[in-house]
C-alpha cells in the first residue's frame, strides 16, 4: 500500500478538495483507492462522496484513577508527568484528563500501587466505503477533547490496508496531529495558495515533513496571473510545484454543493494527472 | 501568610501580569518578614502551566494568589492545593497587595 497524505499548514487552501478527487481519480483509473480523512475535529470528506459506513468504533483514552486510601501523597506521579494532568495536595487529589496524553508512565511508577487506568472515550472512527466503491473511512473527535492524535492512530490502524493507494485528508498546521498523519507515508502533498499566509505555513509544513524525511511536491491552488512570484519563492525553499489549479469561481461553486471537481468540470482533470503522475516519479 | 503576584517583572513596581500562569515573573510576599522574594517564572513555555503553578505556589507554602483569573485547568488544581485565586489587573505588585491587604479585592 502507498500512502499519500494531504496537508497544507494553512487551512482552506484545497486539502479536501484535493484529496477527494484524487482518491476518486485513482478509482477511475482503475487504482484500488482508500480515502481516510483524518481531519478527526473537521471531518468533512463525506460531503463529497456518498460514505455508507460499515463498521464503526470508539476510541478510547487511559486516564489515571487514583486510589486516595492507597495514595501516601509522594507526589511522584505529579512530579514525573509531563502534561501536569496530575495534582496532589495533602487532602486532595486531582486527574485533568483534559491535559492527559495517556502515556500511562504514572500508573507504572506509583509506589504505592494507588493508580490504575481508565478508558474514557474520545471520539470514534467509522469504516467503510463510498457510493462510487473506494474504501473511505473517517475519525470523529469529540467536541472538547484538545488532542486527535489517538483517533487518527486508530483509523491509521484499524482502517483496512488492501487498498494499492491510501490518501490521508489531514488536519490543518504543523503539529501533533499533522505529524501522526504523516507518520509512515511514503509522499506528502502539500496545498497552498498564492497569499503571504498560504506560504508562511506552507514553510512550517515543509520543515515537518524535510523533518520526517517524507518526498512531497507542491501544489498551488487558486492560481492566477499574480500568483508566478510565488512559484518563485517555493523553489527557493527547495520545493516543486507539481501542478497549479486556476482561480475559478466554478470550482468554489461546485465545491460549495459539495461536488467533486473532475465530476463537474472535467477540463481540470489534467492537473489531476499531473499530480498522479509526479506522486508515481516520487517526486522532489 | 505569603501572597503570591504574577507579575510582568521582577520587583514590586511591576505591573500585574494579564496571564496567571504564564506571567514572567512570580512576586511572593511575606506578610510576617515582610519581605519580596522574586522568582523566574520556571514554566512559562511548558504545557500544562495552570497545573504547575498550583504545585509551585504550594511548594512556595502561598496561600493566595494575585493575578489574572485562572483558566479551568488552573483553577481545578489550585482549588484542590486549596489556593485562592483574587483577580487583580491594571495596577502594580506593590499597589494589588496594598488593595488585597486592606480587604479591597
Amino acid at each position: 500500500m502507498y500512502s499519500i497524505t494531504v496537508l497544507s499548514g494553512k487551512g482552506g487552501t484545497g486539502k479536501t478538495l484535493f484529496s477527494t478527487n484524487l482518491a476518486w481519480l485513482f478509482h477511475q483509473k482503475g487504482t484500488t483507492a482508500q480515502l481516510l480523512d483524518v481531519d478527526a475535529e473537521e471531518p468533512n470528506a463525506s460531503l463529497f462522496v456518498k460514505f455508507i459506513p460499515i463498521h464503526a468504533q470508539n476510541v478510547e483514552k487511559w486516564i489515571p484513577h487514583i486510589d486516595e486510601n492507597l495514595c501516601d501523597r509522594c507526589g511522584l506521579c505529579m512530579k514525573e508527568c509531563q502534561f501536569s494532568a496530575i495534582t496532589i495536595a495533602p487532602k486532595k487529589t486531582a486527574v485533568l484528563a483534559a491535559l492527559c496524553h495517556g502515556c500511562g508512565l504514572c500508573a507504572k511508577i506509583c509506589p504505592q500501587k494507588a493508580i490504575t487506568e481508565v478508558p474514557k472515550t474520545i471520539g470514534n472512527i467509522r469504516l467503510g466505503k463510498t457510493e462510487e466503491g473506494f474504501s473511505f473511512g473517517e475519525g470523529i473527535l469529540n467536541i472538547g477533547e484538545p488532542s486527535a492524535v489517538p483517533v487518527i492512530r486508530q483509523l491509521k490502524k484499524t482502517a483496512s490496508k488492501d487498498s494499492e493507494i491510501r490518501i490521508l485528508d489531514a488536519p490543518p498546521g504543523a503539529s501533533c496531529a499533522v505529524v501522526e498523519s504523516l507518520a509512515g507515508s511514503d509522499f506528502a502533498l502539500l496545498v497552498t495558495e498564492p497569499t503571504p499566509f498560504g506560504m508562511h505555513d506552507l514553510r512550517a509544513a515543509i520543515a515537518v515533513v524535510s523533518e520526517m524525511k517524507i518526498p512531497f511536491g507542491v501544489v498551488l491552488n487558486r492560481f492566477d496571473a499574480g500568483s508566478t512570484a510565488y512559484v518563485e519563492e517555493i523553489r527557493h525553499l527547495d520545493a516543486e510545484v507539481i501542478a497549479t489549479l486556476p482561480f475559478d469561481r466554478k470550482i468554489a461553486s461546485a465545491y460549495a454543493e459539495g461536488k467533486l471537481i473532475l465530476k463537474e468540470l472535467p477540463k481540470y482533470r489534467p492537473v489531476f494527472e499531473q499530480i498522479i503522475e509526479a506522486i508515481g516519479r516520487g517526486s522532489a | 501568610m505569603k501572597v503570591m503576584v504574577t507579575a510582568e517583572g521582577g520587583t514590586a513596581e511591576a505591573l500585574v501580569c494579564n496571564r496567571l500562569a504564564r506571567a514572567p515573573f512570580f512576586l511572593i510576599y511575606d506578610t510576617q518578614a515582610q519581605q519580596w522574594t522574586s522568582f523566574q517564572n520556571p514554566y512559562q513555555q511548558e504545557h500544562g502551566m495552570g497545573a504547575r503553578i498550583a504545585q509551585f505556589a504550594s511548594e512556595k507554602g502561598v496561600e493566595v494568589i494575585l493575578g489574572a483569573a485562572p483558566g479551568p485547568n488552573a483553577k481545578a488544581a489550585l482549588d484542590t492545593m486549596g489556593i485562592r485565586v483574587a483577580v487583580s489587573a491594571g495596577v502594580t505588585a506593590q499597589e494589588a497587595l496594598s488593595n488585597y491587604l486592606a480587604g479591597n479585592v
